[in-house]
């Protein structure tokens, strides 16, 4: 079994200011975020990217970039802020859960969700009964 | 966005702002507030966020978390109404309350030249990779059942010492235990009084509810709980407490006197990109939150007009001034740009308030931890794909030119 290429870069001639990222095994998840964090870069002239049929599960991402600059350089620095923004997401939202948490009280009590929805039953059974009655 | 063209700067104003991205002020500008959260839902608000990578985490909370879900059965006897493929599609979809941290993916079976004589074995499935189940339900009349009942206690008191007539009772005690389930469980509440009293009604009640029909058979419906796990291996020892779906009143198939169900079902490991079954959540939804401004001043009768118009009362009037109290109730439905209010209604493009509903398997507010970790673990990967590319093309032109930038 052969192993898949993740990754393949189009250049024309070499030249590493223009090229074409074709990504194997993504989607819109990734490179709409990496597209949009290459916009806001300075050194990028231009960067777009398209899925070319919906029954591949591929991506091709265009970047060019300013004189002197490599785009390859330039998508991995955008890769690497992914990363970090990814971090201080994850340690905002894990500071924010553990106030919620002791705010409400919440106690890390696990329980069988058969006993609750048996006990739900029930009750919706008894009041059905009473207001046959009522 | 921006484009840089020469020395000119031209950047797309949205709202009469610019927004920018910058990852080292990024935390500064970033909040989370959340603003409820139960066993199965989460909600919560972020800021300073915009829509890729909020639809991001989005995609990736229904596509790529992992779950475990029924992939295949196969059938010994199904004499019921339901056909085979409809049955193997509602077992799939049947959430299984089981952490997938524990399992590994089953590697997909490599294409292989059978022989005529040769059995096609499934090979790959470990106790690492695959959960087992067996559902066998069958319906009889109650009487037909108590007969059975007295003949095989019969036979108990002859044969004691037979291990397979002990499991048979087991089964049937199982069965039997199915119809007071529903009426001893109340016994197993706390102590208080509301409760005793719901248990005794609550007999009383689903005896009379019990339809006709349900009063002269048993098991004619069958149910999540009647799935019973098989542990192989040393899934015993992993998991103590026993393997269940999440809820125990599913319905399955209906069947009548007569009918039987009696199939051994797999459960795998997989994606919500794969199939629907394998999704982690009933729904992931964000939407963005909206700016409502007022243009100009408005004199009283106006304003009480606009407090009306609103559905959602979103504007009140407070010592005579109009104030808008609750702008997170609006719904959008433009019934205040009607009349000349000099309302602006829009959405703030970097507040988004995010929804979360588990299916029970995974609480939500580990869902989202999960999905922000698969991201990251993305960026990296296609980062070292990068790097590798880059190591190699070094190599191979160290013989021939060098990279030129122009």
């Amino acid at each position: 079994m052969h192993k898949s290429k993740k990754l393949e870069i189009q250049t024309k001639n070499g030249n590493l200011r223009n090229a074409t990222f074709t990504i194997h095994e993504e989607s819109h998840t990734l490179a709409n975020t990496v597209r949009y964090v290459l916009a806001h870069d300075d050194d990028v002239n231009f960067v777009g990217y398209s899925v070319p049929h919906p029954s591949e599960f591929k991506v091709n991402v265009r970047v060019q970039t300013q004189q002197q600059k490599s785009s390859i350089e330039r998508f991995d620095l955008a890769l690497e802020n992914l990363c970090l923004v990814t971090n201080s997401i994850q340690d905002e939202f894990k500071n924010k859960l553990e106030k919620f948490k002791e705010e409400k009280g919440i106690q890390k009590e696990e329980v069988d969700p058969f006993v609750i929805s048996l006990k739900r039953q029930l009750r919706k059974e008894y009041k059905k009964m009473k207001a046959n009655i009522d | 966005m921006s484009i840089n063209v020469g020395k000119e700067k031209i950047s797309q104003v949205l709202d009469g702002e610019i927004l920018e991205f910058n990852p080292n002020n990024f935390s500064e500008n970033f909040s989370i507030e959340i603003e409820k959260l139960t066993k199965d839902r989460m909600e919560f608000v972020m800021r300073g966020i915009e829509a890729p990578l909020a639809n991001a985490f989005r995609r990736i909370l229904l596509s790529d978390i992992p779950t475990i879900a029924i992939e295949t059965i196969s059938i010994k006897n199904n004499t019921s109404v339901i056909q085979d493929e409809v049955l193997a599609h509602r077992l799939g979809l049947i959430p299984i309350n089981v952490d997938p941290k524990h399992f590994q993916y089953r590697p997909k079976q490599p294409l292989q030249k059978q022989d005529k004589n040769s059995r096609p074995e499934i090979s790959n499935a470990t106790e690492e990779n695959t959960l087992l189940f067996n559902l066998h339900v069958r319906c009889l009349k109650k009487t037909d059942w108590e007969k059975i009942k007295k003949s095989r206690e019969l036979l108990l008191q002859k044969q004691e010492q037979n291990k397979e007539m002990n499991i048979e009772k087991e089964e049937e005690e199982e069965k039997e235990n199915k119809l007071n389930v529903e009426i001893e469980s109340g016994s197993e509440s706390e102590d208080e009084q509301e409760e005793s009293e719901i248990d005794e009604r609550a007999k009383e009640c689903v005896e009379k509810i019990l339809t006709q029909r349900a009063k002269t058979l048993i098991n004619h419906r069958v149910l999540s709980s009647d799935l019973v796990w098989v542990p192989i291996g040393n899934q015993q020892t992993l998991f103590p407490k026993g393997i269940k779906p999440v809820l125990p009143d599913i319905l399955i198939a209906k069947l009548n006197e007569g009918q039987e169900i009696d199939l051994e079902c797999e459960a795998v490991k997989g994606t919500g990109r794969d199939h629907a079954k394998w999704c982690p959540v009933c729904t992931a939804s964000y939407r963005m939150l909206p700016s409502i401004k007022l243009k100009r001043e408005l004199t009283k009768n106006k304003s009480k007009k606009l407090v009306k118009t609103c559905p959602m009362k979103v504007f009140d009037i407070e010592d005579g001034l109009l104030e808008i109290k609750n702008s997170r109730k609006c719904t959008m439905c433009r019934e205040c740009l009607r009349g000349d209010y000099g309302v602006e209604l829009g959405l703030v493009k970097n507040e988004f308030y995010f929804w979360i509903e588990s299916t029970g398997i995974i609480p939500p507010e580990e869902l989202f931890q999960q999905a922000l970790e698969i991201f990251k673990e993305k960026c990296v990967n296609l980062k070292n794909n990068l790097q590798n590319f880059t190591q190699k093309k070094k190599e191979f032109n160290e013989n021939e030119e060098e990279m030129n930038y122009d």
